[in-house]
């Protein structure tokens, strides 16, 4: 059986660990021909993301077949603190354990049981009202709700997106009209409430995204599309996820 | 786990603490424990032990499946029975309850766990003597000197007194009470239908949990001797999976209940929800407690589980089915079904691993009061932060129970 060996950038591997961090401690991931992939459901069952990494997005990518990994995500944090940010890591896989090379340094982590780490079934969705907005003007309506109320209603017109949070005593209002918008498709009004402390933590993770997929409809999952990462240079590929966040239940 | 401190402790830090900070950053202090310890072992003179047992049977972990099995005898004649009574310790304040603990001495001898069903002579006897309804008459000889290093301070099993190899053993156990005559001589009762089977005679869960550990009931052949420390935790899962599994069919309780109870350096909180059954139980370790001594801050861990229980160990540990016994009682008590948010947070102090009765006991006494109702979760947050010492936020962070019932979930909308 050949080695299997991984050479990625440390600010793509820190932003993959970042993003499972916002549902998960623990994750599995799958190593296969086109690259890895992994997904991962909060334990509360209320939010799921999907990452894949294609292969090119690596330095150098070696896997034979399909392979498994489950790792503790804070360890692999702790792990990623000893680099520097435009350092490379590189993964070899010694039977049970990980040993990740950093520079002048060795680490060798021992793996979790596979079948201790669930891994969810992502549900296919095609949402026929989405909205796409720059990352900077989702965290912005998303901070303003934050002091105000633990949840957020987003509300889709043909003419605008709007983000909302009530409390008794405050009120905060993203309105982002068509213009200000990249790009809009809802031919009918459709609103939800979602949680937002998921929706910051989220949004915290999200360091190198820039334009955010937001479709949803009435008291329905959200889903957020994002692409993320550092392409190597002369090349376009970058990784991509989604996160699905149930409704909040209306009161 | 042994008492003695495992690096060197400056006297110069012993001498300002004399024992009250725990400057040394210990879960306990190794010289009081030491002294409580020392006269004990002092006063035992030679190689010979009588006394009454109350009675108390250990069985060890360490090499299995050749395990050693240790009765345990205080140099005292009369009931004894306290001394393996958790409802009494939590009478007692902690140093008592230690020392009563501590002065059980006890003998070790090997034995297979297979064993079990066709014991040897001396082991028979053991196994006699944990049954024995009433304290039972003890005469051991052991091996060596006592060595003071032996005791056990451990999170699952209650402190355990010195310990030194077993020569010879005599006692005069006595009858068994009818139901555990009952399920020992019946060798096609399977042992988790023995534990309900006690359970429902109103035999006490640490009395189960040792009948268990000598390997006394189950089925003829597969009867085995279980490790103390597993054999707690065995009986507080399978007796409040039975329990929760009835709870299910009660009508659920309407309004949120919440309990508060303050004991020498912890607070336990339970709220129980008007939902399908879900739980989790969570321990807040404030800095340079028996297990946060050298964190920087409080440290929260909760585990937790769904309406069909889960199935893998939980990582925090015993006191998470211990827990959920109690609160099974709870809602079979009310014949009423719920879900079960419970909380522990323990304080600088509190500092001695005294074994998982510790949890069972004051959660018991916790659902004895009366509850606080609210109509929503909010509320009944609200009024439990006011008793908290831990931000109720650096709570809600790792409840999974709080975000299930405050959120909706993906299952609602697939099957993920």
């Amino acid at each position: 059986m050949s080695t299997t060996r991984m050479t990625i950038s440390i600010k793509n591997l820190k932003e993959i660990a970042d993003l499972l961090n916002t549902v998960v401690n623990e994750a599995k991931f799958k190593l296969d021909a086109n690259g890895l992939s992994v997904k991962a459901v909060d334990p509360a069952h209320v939010a799921m993301i999907s990452i894949d990494v294609p292969k090119e997005v690596f330095l150098d990518f070696q896997v034979d077949g399909e392979e498994e990994i489950s790792m503790d995500i804070e360890k692999l944090k702790s792990i990623i603190k000893l680099a520097n940010s435009n350092d490379t890591v590189t993964m070899i896989r010694e039977k049970e354990k990980l040993k990740f090379e950093i520079n002048n340094i060795i680490k060798s982590v021992s793996l979790l049981d596979n079948n201790t780490v669930f891994t969810p079934r992502v549900p296919q969705i095609s949402s026929e009202s989405y909205v796409v907005v720059a990352k900077p003007e989702l965290e912005k309506g998303l901070k303003a709700a934050e002091d105000v109320s633990d949840s957020i209603r987003f509300m889709l017109s043909p003419d605008d997106f709007r983000a909302r949070s009530i409390s008794d005593s405050e009120e905060s209002e993203l309105i982002l009209t068509k213009e200000l918008l990249k790009e809009i498709k809802c031919s009918n009004p459709v609103k939800s409430s979602y949680p937002l402390e998921y929706l910051l933590k989220l949004i915290k993770s999200l360091s190198s995204s820039e334009d955010l997929k937001l479709g949803f409809k009435d008291d329905y999952p959200l889903t957020i599309e994002f692409k993320f990462g550092i392409p190597r240079s002369g090349d376009a590929t970058i990784i991509s996820g989604s996160f699905l966040l149930a409704p909040r239940m209306e009161q | 786990m042994e008492f003695k401190a495992k690096f060197k402790i400056p006297a110069s830090l012993c001498t300002k603490c004399r024992g009250a900070k725990l400057l040394c950053g210990l879960s306990f202090c190794p010289i009081t424990v030491k002294s409580i310890v020392t006269p004990k072992v002092n006063m035992f003179k030679g190689n010979r032990i009588s006394g009454s047992s109350p009675p108390s049977v250990f069985v060890g972990r360490y090499g299995y499946p050749k395990v050693k099995v240790y009765p345990s005898v205080p140099q005292v004649h009369g009931d004894t029975s306290s001394y393996e009574d958790p409802k009494e310790w939590m009478n007692l304040q902690l140093e008592d309850f230690l020392s009563m603990r501590l002065s059980m001495i006890r003998g070790g001898t090997d034995v297979y766990v297979q064993n079990a069903a066709d014991p040897d002579k001396l082991f028979q006897e053991l196994q006699l003597m944990a049954l024995s309804e009433k304290y039972v008459e003890v005469d051991m000889t052991l091996e060596k000197n006592l060595s003071e290093m032996s005791v056990i301070l451990d999170e699952n099993t209650p402190p355990m007194g010195p310990s030194a190899p077993l020569l010879k053993f005599q006692s005069d156990y006595s009858s068994p009470s009818l139901s555990v005559e009952k399920v020992y001589g019946d060798t096609d009762l399977k042992a988790m239908d023995a534990m309900k089977f006690l359970y429902s005679r109103n035999e006490d869960v640490s009395k189960i949990s040792k009948i268990l550990s000598v390997g006394a009931i189950g089925t003829k052949k597969m009867r085995k001797v279980v490790p103390t420390r597993w054999s707690i935790t065995a009986v507080d899962k399978n007796l409040s999976d039975d329990l929760i599994e009835k709870s299910k069919d009660y009508p659920q309780i309407d309004k949120f209940q919440v309990y508060v109870r303050r004991t020498n350096g912890n607070l336990f909180v339970a709220i129980l929800t008007p939902s399908n059954w879900i739980y989790e139980w969570g321990e807040a370790w404030g800095r340079g407690t028996t297990w946060n001594q050298w964190g920087e801050e409080t440290y929260t861990e909760i585990d937790n589980e769904g309406y069909y229980g889960r199935k893998d160990y939980p990582g925090i540990g015993g006191c998470y089915y211990s827990t959920r016994l109690a609160v099974g009682e709870k809602l079979n008590q009310m014949r009423r079904s719920g879900g079960a948010i419970t909380w522990r947070e323990i304080y600088p102090g509190f500092s001695l691993p005294v074994g998982v009765w510790y949890v069972r006991e004051n959660m018991r006494e916790l659902f004895k009061m009366k509850p606080s109702e609210f109509d929503t979760l909010d509320d009944a947050l609200k009024f439990v932060s006011k008793f908290l010492k831990v931000p109720l936020e650096s709570w809600l962070r790792r409840s999974t129970v709080v975000k299930t019932l405050k959120y909706n979930n993906l299952e609602k909308f697939f099957s993920i």
